[in-house]
């Protein structure tokens, strides 16, 4: 089932999830009109989530988020690992 | 051997939207290898362009139908942030390109040292705007310019606009803001919340260039400059493998 989700985040700027499930992750794309330094982390952070269970609390997703870009000195820039981690349970939630 | 501390400007001058993001990118590639100076560029979009955020999805953000049958160009940009109408008339865009330890690590700081340099210039016009972070400049409390910044190969590119005479029907027309996300009374807001030069006065857009030339250089060492042959040819080759094909816009 695929599954999309949009926020204004409060002082921040809009995200738009895409987000397809089974049992797991299969696809996430994150889309929006916030930065991230470097800008191909993005796509990185997307990977990292695949193949998670459909049941994932945001904690475990917030950390393999900060894991990744603590390990890769990512600056995001309008969006918060804490605010995609919330978005990405709740657009799973729809299931 | 290259004059690091001294500053080139290239005049204003219109290019495709391809050819815009393609020169960015030539020139950060060619400070970032030592063989040019911190650059500031003052450009416009012939013909009229749409440009995206890196992160955005493009069919969610522009009507895609629409630009093709009126002849507007649509890119992708190498920085983050939102669509942007770019009305050929209706704008000057700038780009500054210079390595990163010019400028303070903190990104938000970095937005507010080059946003400083167009308050600066919009102050020699009488117009006082104020930094709004993110990454905006408001006079009035409206949105006159926006601005986006990334950061490669030890150089920042910052590049934005400053609103003159925007067609706002073509933009609310063409960029998907306008139509599925909000309703008529939100149109009308997210008019109310933009501003153009030409609300407050009465100037030319060789004013408002040579009043943001002024505000970008007057603190620095700089000389009029034009692109290096390397860097147009690089720009070409840009043009051609990236910022022209459907593949690199079309991406999200």
């Amino acid at each position: 089932m695929q599954h999309s989700l949009t926020r204004k985040l409060p002082n921040g700027k809009l995200v738009r999830l895409f987000v397809e499930v089974q049992d797991t992750i299969t696809s996430l794309t994150i889309t929006g009109d916030f930065f991230a330094h470097p800008e191909e982390s993005i796509e990185q952070m997307e990977k990292v989530l695949l193949g998670l269970p459909k049941t994932v609390p945001a904690s475990d997703i917030q950390q393999k988020l900060d894991a990744y870009a603590a390990e890769n000195k990512v600056i995001l820039v309008g969006l918060t690992t804490e605010a995609l981690a919330g978005m990405i349970v709740e657009a799973l939630g729809h299931d | 051997m290259i004059d690091a501390a001294t500053w080139r400007s290239i005049p204003l001058a219109a290019n495709s939207a391809a050819m815009n993001m393609a020169i960015d990118e030539a020139i950060s590639e060619a400070v970032a290898a030592g063989s040019s100076p911190p650059t500031i560029r003052f450009y416009q979009w012939e013909p009229g362009a749409v440009s995206i955020g890196y992160f955005q999805g493009l069919h969610q953000e522009v009507d895609v139908a629409l630009c093709r049958q009126k002849g507007i160009d649509i890119v992708r940009r190498r920085t983050g942030g939102g669509a942007v109408y770019h009305d050929t008339k209706g704008e000057i865009t700038y780009s500054v390109i210079a390595p990163e330890a010019m400028f303070p690590k903190d990104i938000i700081a970095s937005y507010h040292v080059i946003c400083g340099w167009i308050i600066r210039g919009l102050k020699h016009l009488g117009i006082e705007g104020s930094f709004h972070p993110i990454n905006d400049i408001l006079v009035g409390g409206k949105k006159i310019s926006g601005n986006a910044q990334t950061r490669r190969g030890g150089v920042l590119l910052q590049h934005g606009t400053i609103l003159y005479d925007l067609d706002l029907d073509t933009m609310f027309s063409v960029l998907r803001v306008g139509k599925e996300k909000l309703s008529d009374k939100q149109i009308q807001d997210a008019r109310q919340r933009v501003t153009r030069l030409l609300d407050h006065g009465s100037f030319t857009k060789e004013e408002l260039y040579q009043a943001l030339l002024q505000g970008f250089t007057e603190d620095k060492l700089w000389q009029q400059g034009t692109l290096t042959e390397g860097e147009q040819r690089r720009a070409a080759v840009l043009v051609e493998e990236k910022y022209g094909r459907k593949e690199w816009t079309g991406r999200r």
